[in-house]
């Protein structure tokens, strides 16, 4: 009996050792089915268009608008797809000419590309992103036709964006600046256009910097409300350094005490106690911990009463800051 | 090291099928060079060298290789052998698989000497995969590092004093979509913990889920309805102290006759934070009316209404927007934009009291594709909290354009100038900044491709910052695909306020050997 039992256990761990081995290795046999047992694309060679205009066709060789002879795993991309009144134009191909997806509105030109490519990009593009409120379409940064570009953008620059946004583009080249210039980072890498993005694009944008600077992130047990202030409009991070590239170090909208002067002014007391010594250094000598504190509520630095002013918080004073 | 051999192996295996398969062709640049580093000054001051290292490179740029079976192949290593290399590499087939690998490794410098620097480094791994033409599968992850030193920027004693920075984060997502006609439902789940090594109780951990819907009424396409929901919990390791946030937003797009289009944007929010056990609440609608008619004109007016509440305040918002643009010829656009919004606080106080603020924009652009574009631009903006006496106004002009001479080559250049002016009860701060940039690149005559640019910025009153840069390349064909590049820059950076330290000098020489690999 006992020996039975071994056996069926034997055999259960056998099974599961088994499938475990079919598991772990699903990932290559799925990926080495997708790389050869696939059905391969073939030129339509034979649509009527290609009479005329056979060099059209080249261009769109290895990307996703080749056309296809027939669906290919559910998808046919002809001419016709995105080319309408082409019957017109085969009777009198000087009088009736096919339309041009390019001069299409915003919204009609989103409704073409968005009945194969329906992505969370276009969902917003048709919402309340600024370049649909600006009236601007697909064709505005992708171009259909002979290229070879990523996301067939009419050009693969990390900065591509600039290239409308020249203002911006200025920004990168201030004292200090997110490194865009030397190609270490994108415009993509912020401001998500794929389906990261938020349903309005400057929307949270807090939560966006910490994507990378996660250290500075709370949360913390006394917040900062500016870094933290939950608003989902913007602020946050943004209200204290300029994210592109500012005239002074670290991002920071103004150099020095100007930050924290522009919503706290110089408290009084700063003024006025131990002859104005708290009005004549750098806030944050001793508002170390001005992103957030897990020590005190003024964001002091926790070492302040050993290090910078020894007494202060045993003199009676200022016990009650801590 | 782990990293890059990763995506080593991953580059091999794609070789390696590339390889076996029926090659349809592609195209690459496989560059080998050398570069010449000297520098003086303060290396800290001029970001566009942080990641310029004498030595020997290796990079393959441009690298595109299509299969017979659809399959394509994409690679841009740049620097692979260096410190501030940048590599990115993709597999895909239409409507089948997307796999994408990148890793970049990167340095940020804060001493004179270039001692005090921190390096981030970041490797990232992203498959899609469509069983169906309605379904899609997407999964991935990545590692981020930042280790180093950084030098404290407002240090009171004047004597450098740094600050040990090392810590890592994992990340790592999964979504499903669908997708049917032009409508689309889809969800993802995304987790990311940090690890500060130096000290765990800077530990955090996040989650996120969402989930959103765009779609096109059946019977009634002229109707879209779209809508989401996401929820945001980050939390501290140690104390489990966390900020949790719920998001729902819903609305929808009408199509009108004769160009016209409505929408409706409606969201809800609650944020909570357990460190100071208070809820902030957002409540947003927004409405937009557009026309549009596509090769003439085209108009947007907006308003949003917004209500945050949290613990101390209540605060309302009106806001206006409006843009128009107008083709008064087919190369001609006049493009113009305003939004304004406006705060009350309804309850409660607040230390910044009631903000106002406007942004506008203005632009006037040629483009004629086989000549060039030029365009004019102005925009600012303007932030105002009366109750503390704080306003900031900022402005910009900026003149841009390309000019293509088909005999002789292109052209492309600029001017910004921009003012700031940030007042508050404590005092003022105010720069006029200049930028003129400009780049010309020669056709090919005789095997030879030269060209040339620069930029000059200048930044004056409470600042005195004067930067610039100059480029000179030449590349020569020395035979077939075989070219030659020679390539030099040089750097200038001084702030003319503070003498002592604050200048930085480079030049660099580059010279490469470029294979213009055809298959």
């Amino acid at each position: 009996m006992d020996y039975l039992l071994i056996e069926e256990v034997g055999m259960k761990n056998k099974i599961k050792s088994e499938m475990r081995r079919i598991l772990t290795r699903a990932p290559l046999i799925i990926a080495a089915l997708l790389l050869f047992a696939l059905p391969a694309f073939a030129q339509d060679d034979g649509a009527a268009c290609l009479d005329c205009h056979d060099d059209v066709a080249d261009g769109l060789v290895g990307t996703t608008h080749q056309l296809t002879n027939g669906k290919i795993n559910g998808i046919q991309i002809e001419c016709t797809s995105c080319h309408k009144n082409f019957k017109e134009h085969l009777e009198d191909a000087m009088e009736h000419h096919p339309s041009r997806p390019d001069t299409l509105s915003m919204l009609a030109a989103a409704q073409l590309c968005g009945s194969c490519h329906v992505t969370a990009h276009q969902t917003a593009m048709v919402s309340t992103d600024p370049h649909s409120r600006a009236e601007l379409n697909c064709f505005s940064c992708h171009k259909i036709h002979d290229n070879k570009n990523r996301y067939l953008l009419k050009d693969d620059k990390d900065d591509y964006c600039t290239s409308c946004h020249t203002n911006v583009k200025a920004e990168f080249s201030q004292r200090s600046s997110h490194p865009l210039e030397s190609g270490n980072i994108r415009c993509i890498d912020c401001h998500h256009q794929d389906s990261r993005k938020d349903h309005q694009l400057t929307k949270g944008f807090d939560w966006t910097c910490q994507e990378c600077h996660t250290d500075y992130a709370g949360p913390y047990l006394y917040e900062h409300p500016v870094v933290y202030n939950h608003l989902v409009n913007g602020g946050g991070c943004t209200e204290c350094h300029n994210p592109h590239g500012s005239p002074n170090e670290r991002l920071l909208a103004q150099p020095g005490n100007g930050v924290c002067e522009q919503c706290h002014g110089i408290p009084p007391l700063h003024l006025t106690m131990h002859a104005g010594l708290g009005a004549k250094v750098n806030c944050v000598n001793c508002h170390t911990d001005f992103h957030g504190s897990n020590d005190n509520k003024y964001f002091l630095d926790p070492m302040l009463g050993t290090t910078f002013f020894a007494n202060c918080y045993q003199s009676g004073c200022h016990d009650n800051v801590r | 090291m782990r990293n890059t051999g990763i995506i080593v192996v991953a580059l091999v295996v794609m070789l390696i099928a590339s390889g076996s398969a029926l090659a349809a062709g592609g195209n690459g640049d496989l560059k080998a060079g050398y570069t010449f580093l000297n520098q003086k000054g303060n290396q800290s001051m001029n970001h566009s060298t942080f990641n310029v290292y004498e030595g020997a490179a290796l990079s393959l740029e441009g690298f595109r290789y299509l299969f017979d079976n659809g399959i394509v192949a994409r690679a841009d290593l740049k620097n692979i052998v260096r410190n501030n290399r940048n590599l990115t590499a993709s597999l895909f087939k239409r409507g089948v698989f997307d796999l994408r690998l990148s890793h970049d490794k990167y340095r940020r410098v804060y001493s004179f000497n270039g001692g005090s620097f921190t390096r981030r480094q970041t490797t990232r791994a992203q498959l899609a995969v469509h069983p169906t033409d309605f379904l899609e599968l997407s999964g991935g992850g990545g590692y981020m590092k930042r280790a180093g030193n950084m030098e404290d920027l407002f240090n009171p004693t004047n004597i450098p004093e740094q600050t040990e920075v090392d810590y890592h984060r994992t990340f790592y997502n999964a979504g499903i979509k669908f997708n049917h006609k032009d409508s689309q439902v889809r969800a993802e789940y995304r987790g990311a913990q940090f690890r500060d090594n130096l000290q765990s109780m800077r530990d955090q951990n996040r989650f996120e889920f969402r989930t959103d819907a765009y779609i096109t009424v059946p019977k009634y396409e002229f109707i879209h309805l779209l809508g989401g929901f996401r929820r945001y919990v980050t939390e501290q390791d140690s104390s489990k102290f966390g900020i949790r946030s719920n998001r729902g937003w819903g609305g929808g797009i009408i199509e009108l006759p004769q160009g016209f289009s409505v929408k409706y944007i409606g969201m809800l929010d609650r944020t909570a934070s357990d460190s100071d056990f208070v809820a902030t609440d957002n409540m947003s609608h927004a409405g937009y009316v557009s026309y549009d008619n596509p090769t003439h004109w085209g108009a947007t007016v907006g308003y949003q209404y917004d209500v945050n509440d949290d613990f101390e305040d209540e605060v309302r918002a009106n806001s206006f927007y409006a843009s128009a643009w107008v083709k008064p010829h087919p190369y001609w656009e006049v493009r113009a934009e305003q939004g304004h919004r406006s705060e009350d606080i309804h309850d409660g106080v607040r230390l910044v009291g009631p903000e106002n603020r406007q942004r506008y924009m203005g632009q006037v652009s040629f483009r004629k594709p086989e000549v060039g574009s030029f365009r004019i631009k102005w925009d600012g903006n303007i932030r105002k909290n009366d109750d503390i006496s704080a306003k900031v106004n900022r402005n910009r002009v900026t003149l841009g354009g390309t000019l293509t001479l088909k005999k002789y080559g292109w052209l492309s250049g600029g001017y910004s100038f921009s003012t700031g002016k940030y007042e508050n009860s404590a005092g003022t701060f105010e720069f006029n900044d200049h930028l003129l940039y400009g780049d010309f690149t020669t056709i090919e005559y005789r095997d030879v491709v030269l060209s040339a640019g620069g930029q000059y910025y200048r930044s004056k009153k409470d600042l005195d910052v004067e930067h610039f840069n100059v480029r000179f390349s030449a590349v020569y064909r020395l035979y077939k695909n075989i070219k030659l590049e020679a390539k030099y820059s040089a750097y200038n950076f001084d702030d003319l306020l503070f003498f002592d330290n604050q200048y930085y000098t480079a030049n660099i020489v580059e010279v490469n050997l470029i294979d213009a690999l055809s298959f």
